[in-house]
């Protein structure tokens, strides 16, 4: 309980530091004022802030219910394949110019997510009940075909881009940033990551369940086609409206709910909503790091996010490591 | 009563299953022989209303399994599954808890709590509530394992293999648990390999073979020489302990 009180201050301290974080410094007197320092944290900054945190909250939300689920600590939300068929359909928007019309991306994003949930839930359920390519290898092997595919198609897309600078753009777009997001972007991307989490959230104890295996869970009476379908839904509302309006941002559900597992225990259940908390935590940070780092241009939030990523990964798995805890599964 | 009627599994062109029918009533403790492949623990399966047999039906206390709701048929027929894998390092405690998962709604806390802590007492794993399962030795996980599948106060208790891995001492402490089961009304149906040990526990005995039943009735009535060499292909020594209990020895 204790935790969660900290978890929360600190969201509420990355979500100032994010507010303040910028090329012009606004003092907090200045926020709600009536002019351009007002403005600009209206329209430019709370956005921002908030998209970082609903992002971050559904990555780190996504990659602790998929861990759950798969049952492996190394799941995230890019091994599904849905942030790569999203960030195609993103770029096939780019690429035919439909980027211009308001909604274009995120639309196309988001049909392109639904399709990969679509076949996930397809692939993934082929086997029928009680075949090993009904449990977690086949919803890896489906992701991964799903993302290979999609990852090929985008990069086709790149290599027969009209100019050069369609290229750049797509390439921009897909590392991943919440630069200069507006109200708009806010208001398509939060009803679907809403809905996401909700399925994600109330699957929570159906996760606790698959600490027996999916005969243990299935005697339990958890109902695995039900369970698998809401969390494809789930990871796919979210991390699809996510990738939809900020490109791919790597790395948040893979270590989030590591870190988490080590404060408050492997219960899966019982890091989902620390693990949103922690993901939007890491998120507003890192996107406040993007800005305080001098430069002409931003660094993109996708590549902080992997540089800070990597190396804080590596130490948790070599503490892991030395605890013993994959070295004798 | 739990029922199996004709019930028929087969897998790609093998038959699992050939036309079983079975009657388990509640309160008898019965084990399932037979060699490996002969079908026993798809049969459990099946019983447990987990897999759902090609034709034939399963039935408990008159009522179809297959057109039950999961968590209603989780309330009344628990399984112990072989070789239970524990995935994440929960509190033993936590994991006795999810044996209340078919309960949700219907139970309250205070409840729960209360049928947690008998079940962890009847598998005397009470001492380890706090501790994380991956510390526990393979014989203390069995026990905690065997809590959970006793908080769910199943009507009917599976268990496939409950004895492999445990030292003697955890296994008697295992059977002398699932004879106390059956004594108290539970209906426990185990998958043993054992012949001697299943001889001594079992009320009633189903030998397989082949996807088929092959005899079944009381253990001096089903464990004769002339059965086993039948079905495990060995020649067997039956003898009679000080307690006139059978002791059996395979050998070539």
């Amino acid at each position: 309980m204790k935790r969660l009180l900290y978890l929360a201050l600190l969201l509420a301290l990355a979500f100032v530091l994010s507010l303040s974080a910028g090329k012009v410094w606004i003092a907090p007197d200045e926020w709600l004022a009536d002019n351009a320092n007002g403005w600009i944290m209206a329209e430019l900054r709370l956005p921002r802030a908030i998209l970082g945190m609903a992002i971050g909250a559904v990555l780190g939300l996504s990659g602790a219910a998929l861990q759950g689920y798969l049952r492996n600590p190394l799941a995230d939300p890019t091994v599904v394949g849905v942030s790569s068929c999203a960030a195609f359909g993103g770029v096939a928007a780019i690429f035919f110019g439909l980027a211009a019309w308001p909604f274009g991306i995120f639309v196309c994003a988001m049909v392109a997510a639904g399709a990969c949930v679509l076949l996930l839930a397809l692939l993934a359920g082929m086997g029928g009940a009680g075949s090993a390519s009904a449990g977690p290898v086949g919803f890896l092997l489906g992701g991964m075909i799903l993302s290979t595919l999609a990852g090929s198609m985008t990069a086709f897309l790149i290599s027969i881009a009209p100019n050069p600078y369609a290229t750049g753009e797509i390439i921009a777009w897909l590392m991943g940033a919440i630069t200069d997001r507006t109200w708009d972007d806010v208001g398509r991307a939060l009803p679907f990551m809403a809905a996401g989490s909700a399925l994600l959230l109330i699957i929570g104890r159906s996760l606790d369940a698959l600490t027996l295996g999916e005969t243990g869970a299935r005697s339990v009476g958890v109902d695995l086609a039900r369970l698998r379908w809401m969390i494809i839904a789930g990871v796919g509302l979210s991390v699809g409206a996510s990738v939809a309006v900020s490109g791919v941002v790597g790395f948040v559900g893979l270590i989030v709910p590591h870190i988490m597992r080590s404060f408050i225990g492997e219960r899966p259940s019982a890091i989902l909503l620390p693990s949103a908390a922690g993901g939007a935590i890491l998120t507003l940070a890192a996107d406040s790091i993007v800005r305080l780092i001098p430069g002409p241009s931003e660094i993109r939030l996708g590549i902080i996010m992997a540089v800070i990523g990597a190396p804080f990964f590596l130490a948790i798995l070599l503490r892991a490591n030395k605890a013993g805890r994959f070295g004798n599964a | 009563m739990l029922e199996a009627k004709n019930i028929s599994v087969t897998a790609g062109k093998t038959l699992l299953l050939d036309d079983v029918s079975l009657s388990l009533p509640a309160g008898r403790l019965s084990v399932i022989l037979g060699p490996n492949g002969a079908g026993k623990s798809t049969l459990l399966g099946c019983l447990a209303g987990l897999r759902k047999p090609d034709s034939g039906a399963l039935w408990l206390d008159a009522m179809p399994v297959a057109a039950m709701d999961h968590r209603v048929r989780a309330r009344r027929i628990g399984l112990l599954p072989q070789n239970a894998d524990v995935h994440w390092d929960l509190a033993a405690r936590d994991l006795v808890a999810l044996g209340r998962f078919p309960f949700r709604g219907e139970s309250s806390k205070a409840r729960d709590e209360e049928i947690i802590d008998a079940a962890m007492a009847a598998a005397q794993v009470g001492a380890f509530a706090a501790r994380r399962v991956m510390s526990l030795s393979g014989g203390e996980r069995a026990r905690v394992l065997l809590a959970r599948v006793l908080a769910g106060q199943p009507e009917y208790f599976l268990a496939d293999e409950p004895l492999a891995n445990l030292d003697p001492r955890f296994q008697l402490q295992m059977l002398a648990q699932m004879r106390a089961l059956a004594d108290g009304g539970t209906g426990v149906i185990l998958v043993l390999h054992d012949l001697t040990q299943a001889a001594h526990i079992a009320d009633h005995i189903v030998l397989m073979r082949q996807g088929r039943i092959f005899a079944e009735g009381s253990p001096s009535f089903v464990l004769t020489a002339a059965n086993i060499k039948a079905v495990y292909d060995v020649t067997a020594t039956i003898l009679r302990d000080d307690q006139h209990r059978l002791i059996i020895i395979p050998r070539d």
